[in-house]
């Protein structure tokens, strides 16, 4: 028996030194290696940050789009010959069709269709707005009526991955631009995503326990929140389902054109979320255990060009770390991952994992038996490594892409806004629920195995988990209806649409959100030092109404309420209060801008350390 | 000769230990719990234990008829028939307007089943509001009623989200199933036309349509009724464990949905031993040996009778010591002719299944007697029908001996439902003895008629409700609700169940007079978007003078503003007005906060003052 040092070496290196030595067209290899290279030099040294911002903003849209529509045709060749199949799964979902659809209508139904993660959402709609509009990349932060025309006047090159945005912005293309277009995605890949799962857990463990795995997905509140959502997680976990689909898929018979799919799938899932980019490592792992499988080194067009094609991501990563704006950091906060945020970050993720009250969207029945099969996982591979008998497709692709959503995980546990109990940061765990979920059904297999009616028991516990925590979360929905931001903004929208004629809003949050309902906005910082521009359209009659929005605070347990000090406006900006209301322990205000008085009291220019975040500078 | 007999029984153990369960449910369930720990218990419990009924009784009918639904083609259904119990269906909903007919009954139930949604409790919310963005039930209290109706209604709000009108829903649904049970046991009694002709009795009710579109639980307690007697005769045919334990889970569920329907379980008991005498040996299965366990909540919950005098609401009858006695006998018999031969202005009643009914009800009497005698030989259904003849008489000899159970008013006449399905049972149970299809036409013509000429026409005007003045005032209050664009206002009224239903918060006067200082503290803060405040006026028909309804007046500190008011009787005003200022004499109270407070510039001081103001705010909650 081998020394473990020596296990990596034997199974892996040599046979793939051995690979690589007979490859049939070793030039391939030479020119993915210079792909590689020039991508590395063209990424990280040859583009300053300011050029490599133009250039997204310029070609990013035409980058993408060719990416996407290389994946379509690969996909469509891997699809083809296998036509009789999936035209069969179609026709005939059987049982598991019904599993599914129940599933998808649990998740749309179990939260209302709103905007859920403020200001993100709103972000990632302006961004398939402009792409929509001009094909280029950029999120509008002010624009105005100008002779009909709705005019987007400045725009900022959002951090978000842009795969989503563009895919919203091609139903825009399609169907007209409407916000509404954003949820439909969502719900289109609500049942793409849960038969991607019902299609690996069948491959993983069978069919009942892949039905466990559906079911445990679809009744976890945080998975319907993000399906009647605006943002792209679900489309980040639709994209990974998809790539681990493919990846066994070219386990299953390594060929050039599964090859080309997986790899374009790969970045494309790479632009779907921040992190995902760790995935390129599980592809790269899968795609050389599929070259071992096939016995010969292979590679084609796209797998070459993969390195140059990561490159505008790179682009992007570096357009963000040289601009601190766009970090969000909290106060007092330097870096955005550090190992001090470790120890939070852990209490928040056990807190998340295995919270057994109704405040947030988690499963603690899917993270128990998630955790159940990763013990059942252990214990089979420390059988494995004893006889090392040649693992299953299914297995090698969740191996592979586990060890890349554990990393994932890991590095959200060093990040500053991670803590997975916070509403805001809780879809985060989606990847790992999705592991989680499959490897619960990978438990239930090992003990069906055994003779136990481990699934059918498990199927009852998750009837008596979903009814008596599920469906209760659900219906608080506190992770969603607490965000008071959220239900702010929708209040000060219907108060301004009940107001006739062209409005300018001076905001004291966005301008994001009222810019897409095309509603002129700008924020207070600008409307204070703006005073004679305001005045100057007030008199020429360009808006009928100039309306500011102020938070008022309590300052003593009884109320005494007061302006709060960042909204506060120059003492010769004449208000007239027309609406305030509740949220929560604060109030938000509306008033009517009569009159700017001359010679206004000069106000001092906000610190620069209390800069709002960008999102919220027109 | 008699230990001979009995000996393979008592040697049976299984049936030793459906004995011991049933011993310790009855003692568990009427003795060794405290008062109070039972109204706990079925708070926390109720719900699972109704779910745990529910989902044996689904798996049992699923076991039962697996075979019969494989075989199922869709030329076998019987179209016409399902065709006549769409359109009965259809004219039973379509005439009247969907709303909440039965205050505060109706409500009670919708009540529980928001809190069955929400947290899987018993309780009826008495307090909510928003505070946090969210409604929140802040305090609630155990309805007497049973549990299978509210959790229903929690299943439908689990399934699609919560909103009031799914009582309607669940309703509307099981007016289609009675019907088509109607139609199944008419069927099996007497043949296809007997089948048609008891949907075509059910469908000129006036009565069942004003219960069909209401949020109660009448409906379903005749489904379960039906149900059971089916499956009663199922289990006389096949005398199989899945047919005993869908009779079985059927009767449990029954008990569960209307007090009296308790009293089914008799004529269950009895059909379940008279299946066994026939089989030799007593057939059973895990979940009915475990069945009695799960009702122990109902007498747990019976306990509320004891703990609140109230429930017996005998101060609504003046004059009533005791809730049922034989000296009501009489006068609730002459209402009961009052209502089955009531105008069609005054009663929701049908002449003609009144007239049929009591025509057959004496020959059925005679018939059940003789088959008594050869019942070994009768046709399952006609078992079961002869058996649950006594669950109907009893159940109505209850009723008579009511202290409310007058059928002719306006809230009781829906408890004589039970009785009307007896005496259409009566009518088809009775038809076979003339054997010839000419008389069941001819009935049948007679119905149609009935439906036409005075069911339909008195469905439609519905005069019958319009006294009933609650109701017309929870719809009056429903459109108040559903005209407003945010639920962020707070009512004062004394019927705070129905607002806090609807997720809006409420609270009755008595509490608002009490908590004036609260109610200071929220407008000076504007918690609340508006406070309304709903009154009712009686006016004197001489004068027309308007006094207010005892209990409704806030007293001259609040100064009212009306909004909206209607005389949805002639002598009555219903108003709901602003509450625009609380003054203490002369001094406002409530003048608004004038916003000039500075606030701190420090964020964590701001988040402080925050938390301090959100803890005050949440005790002076109203």
């Amino acid at each position: 028996m081998p020394r473990p040092a020596a296990l990596p070496f034997r199974a892996v290196i040599r046979p793939l030194l051995h690979l690589l030595r007979t490859a049939p067209e070793p030039r391939r290899l030479v020119l993915f290696a210079l792909s590689a290279a020039f991508a590395l030099a063209l990424g990280f040294a040859a583009v300053d940050p300011k050029t490599a911002e133009h250039l997204i903003v310029a070609w990013g849209y035409y980058y993408i789009a060719g990416v996407f529509a290389a994946f379509v045709v690969c996909a469509w060749r891997v699809a083809a010959p296998r036509r009789a199949v999936w035209l069969g799964w179609l026709r005939r979902p059987g049982w598991a069709g019904v599993v599914i659809a129940l599933g998808m209508a649990f998740a749309i139904w179990c939260d209302p269709f709103k905007h859920k993660i403020l200001f993100d959402e709103y972000v990632l709609q302006g961004t398939a707005y402009f792409m929509h509009a001009t094909k280029e990349i950029g999120t509008i932060i002010r624009a105005y009526d100008i002779q009909g025309t709705w005019l987007p006047i400045d725009t900022f090159l959002d951090k978000r991955p842009y795969f989503f945005a563009f895919l919203v912005s091609l139903l825009h293309d399609l169907t007209g631009y409407r916000l509404a277009n954003m949820f439909a995605l969502n719900v289109a890949l609500t049942p793409l995503f849960l038969a991607l799962v019902y299609w690996l857990g069948r491959e993983l463990a069978g069919r009942g326990p892949a039905l466990l795995a559906v079911g445990l997905l679809a009744t976890m509140p945080l998975l319907g929140q993000q399906t009647s959502g605006a943002g792209m997680e679900l489309h980040n976990l639709t994209m990974l389902a998809l790539v681990l689909a493919l990846a066994v898929l070219w386990l299953r018979a390594p060929n050039e054109d599964r090859l080309s799919t997986l790899v374009l799938g790969t970045v494309l899932l790479a632009q779907s979320r921040y992190e995902s980019v760790l995935f390129v490592v599980s592809t790269a792992v899968v795609i050389v255990a599929g070259w071992r499988r096939a016995g010969r080194v292979f590679l084609t067009w796209p797998a070459l060009a993969a390195p140059l094609l990561l490159v505008p991501y790179l682009w992007q990563n570096r357009v963000l770390s040289a601009t601190p704006l766009l970090w969000q950091l909290h106060e007092g906060q330097t870096e955005r991952f550090s190992f001090a945020y470790l120890a939070g970050n852990l209490e928040g993720a056990w807190r998340f994992f295995f919270n057994f009250s109704y405040d947030d969207a988690n499963s603690w029945y899917l993270s128990a038996l998630g955790a159940a099969g990763l013990v059942a996982w252990a214990a089979g591979a420390w059988r494995w490594a004893r006889d090392r008998r040649e693992l299953a497709p299914a297995s090698v692709a969740v191996l592979a892409f586990g060890a890349g959503i554990a990393a994932n995980l890991v590095l959200l546990m060093l990040y500053y806004w991670s803590r997975l109990d916070d509403v805001v940061a809780a879809r985060f765990a989606l990847p790992m629920c999705l592991l989680l979920a499959l490897l619960a059904a990978l438990f239930v297999r090992v003990l069906d195995a055994r003779g136990w009616p481990a699934t059918r028991l498990a199927a009852v516990g998750l009837g008596i988990w979903a009814l008596g925590w599920g469906v209760p979360a659900a219906a608080r929905r506190l992770y969603t209806n607490q965000n008071l931001v959220m239900q702010e903004v929708e209040w000060e929208h219907d108060v301004l649409m009940s107001l006739h004629g062209r409005v300018l809003l001076i905001s004291n949050k966005s301008t994001i959100p009222f810019v897409l309902w095309h509603i002129p906005t700008i924020i207070n910082g600008v409307g204070r030092q703006r005073g004679e521009q305001i005045k100057y359209h007030m008199k020429e009659d360009t808006f009928n109404e100039v309306i500011v929005a102020q938070a008022l605070r309590p300052t003593s347990a009884n109320g005494d309420m007061g302006v709060d000090p960042d909204d506060l406006m120059p003492a010769n900006f004449k208000l007239v209060p027309i609406a305030e209301k509740r949220f929560g322990a604060r109030w938000a205000r509306l008033s009517r801008l009569v009159a700017i008085e001359d010679a206004p009291i000069k106000e001092p220019a906000p610190s620069p350390a209390k800069l709002p975040p960008l999102a919220t500078i027109p | 000769m008699y230990r001979s007999t009995l000996a393979p029984w008592l040697g049976d153990r299984r049936l030793w230990l459906l004995g011991v369960v049933l011993v310790a449910a009855v003692a568990l369930g009427f003795w060794l719990v405290p008062d109070q720990a039972a109204i706990v218990f079925v708070s926390k419990a109720g719900f699972w234990f109704v779910l745990v009924a529910f989902a044996i009784f689904l798996h049992a009918l699923w076991q039962t008829w697996r075979a019969e639904l494989a075989a199922l083609t869709w030329r076998a259904v019987d179209w016409p028939s399902v065709g006549i119990v769409g359109l009965g269906g259809v004219v039973l909903l379509v005439h009247e307007t969907f709303g909440f007919k039965i205050v505060m009954d109706e409500l009670m139930l919708l009540g529980t089943s928001m809190s069955m949604h929400l947290d899987k409790t018993v309780l009826v919310p008495m307090r909510g509001n928003d505070i946090q963005g969210t409604f929140a039930i802040l305090d609630g209290m155990m309805d007497k009623r049973p549990l299978f109706f509210p959790f229903l209604v929690s299943l439908l709000h689990d399934l699609t989200g919560y909103r009031p009108a799914n009582a309607f829903v669940l309703n509307g649904t099981l007016t289609f199933v009675f019907l088509g049970l109607v139609c199944a046991l008419g069927r099996q009694l007497a043949g296809r036309l007997a089948g048609w002709l008891g949907v075509v009795l059910f469908a000129g009710l006036p009565l069942l349509a004003h219960n069909a579109t209401g949020g109660g639980f009448e409906l379903l307690n005749l489904v379960m009724i039906l149900a059971t007697l089916l499956l009663g005769a199922r289990f006389v045919e096949k005398r199989d464990p899945p047919s005993l334990t869908a009779f079985c889970f059927a009767a449990l569920l029954l008990a569960q949905v209307r007090y009296e329907s308790v009293i089914f379980l008799l004529p269950v008991a009895a059909l379940v031993l008279w299946g066994w005498w026939r089989e030799g040996r007593a057939v059973l299965s895990w979940p009915v040996m475990l069945a009695p366990l799960l009702m122990i909540h109902y007498p747990l919950q019976h306990r509320i009778f004891d703990l609140r005098v109230s429930a017996w609401e005998l101060g609504s009858r003046p004059g009533s010591t005791t809730p049922f006695s034989t000296d009501y006998l009489p006068g609730n018999l002459v209402h009961a002719v009052n209502f089955f031969f009531g105008k069609a202005t005054e009663q929701p009643n049908s002449l003609v299944l009144s007239i049929l009914g009591c025509i057959a009800i004496p020959f059925f009497a005679l018939l059940v007697f003789k088959r008594l005698r050869t019942l070994a030989s009768e046709p399952p259904v006609v078992v079961a029908t002869t058996l649950f003849a006594l669950g109907f008489a009893v159940q109505f000899a209850l009723l008579m001996c009511y202290f409310y159970g007058q059928f002719d008013d306006i809230v009781i006449r829906r408890l004589s439902l039970p009785t009307q399905l007896g005496m259409v049972i009566a009518v088809l149970a009775v038809l076979p003895q003339f054997a010839n299809a000419t008389v069941v036409r001819a009935l049948l013509g007679l119905s149609l008629f009935g439906l036409l000429s005075r069911s339909v026409p008195s469905m439609a005007a519905h005069a019958y409700s319009q006294e009933y003045l609650p109701g017309k005032e929870t719809a009056w209050r429903r459109e108040f609700i559903a005209e407003q664009p945010r639920h962020d206002y707070l009512v004062i009224d004394n019927d705070s169940i129905l607002w806090i239903a609807h997720e809006v918060s409420a609270t009755p006067v008595l509490q608002a007079k009490k908590n004036r200082a609260a109610l200071v503290f929220h407008m000076r803060n504007r918690t609340f978007s508006d406070i309304y405040v709903f009154q009712r006026f009686n006016i004197d028909p001489d004068t027309g003078h308007m006094t207010l309804r005892e209990g409704d007046d806030l007293g001259p500190d609040f100064v009212l503003e009306p909004v909206r008011e209607e005389r949805l009787q002639t002598l009555t005003l219903s108003r709901i007005s602003r509450l625009k200022e609380i003054r203490d004499g002369t001094a406002v109270l409530t003048t608004p906060d004038p916003v000039q407070h500075e606030v701190p510039k420090d964020r964590a001081e701001i988040e402080k003052l925050r938390a301090a103001y959100l803890q005050n705010f949440v005790k002076m909650l109203p």
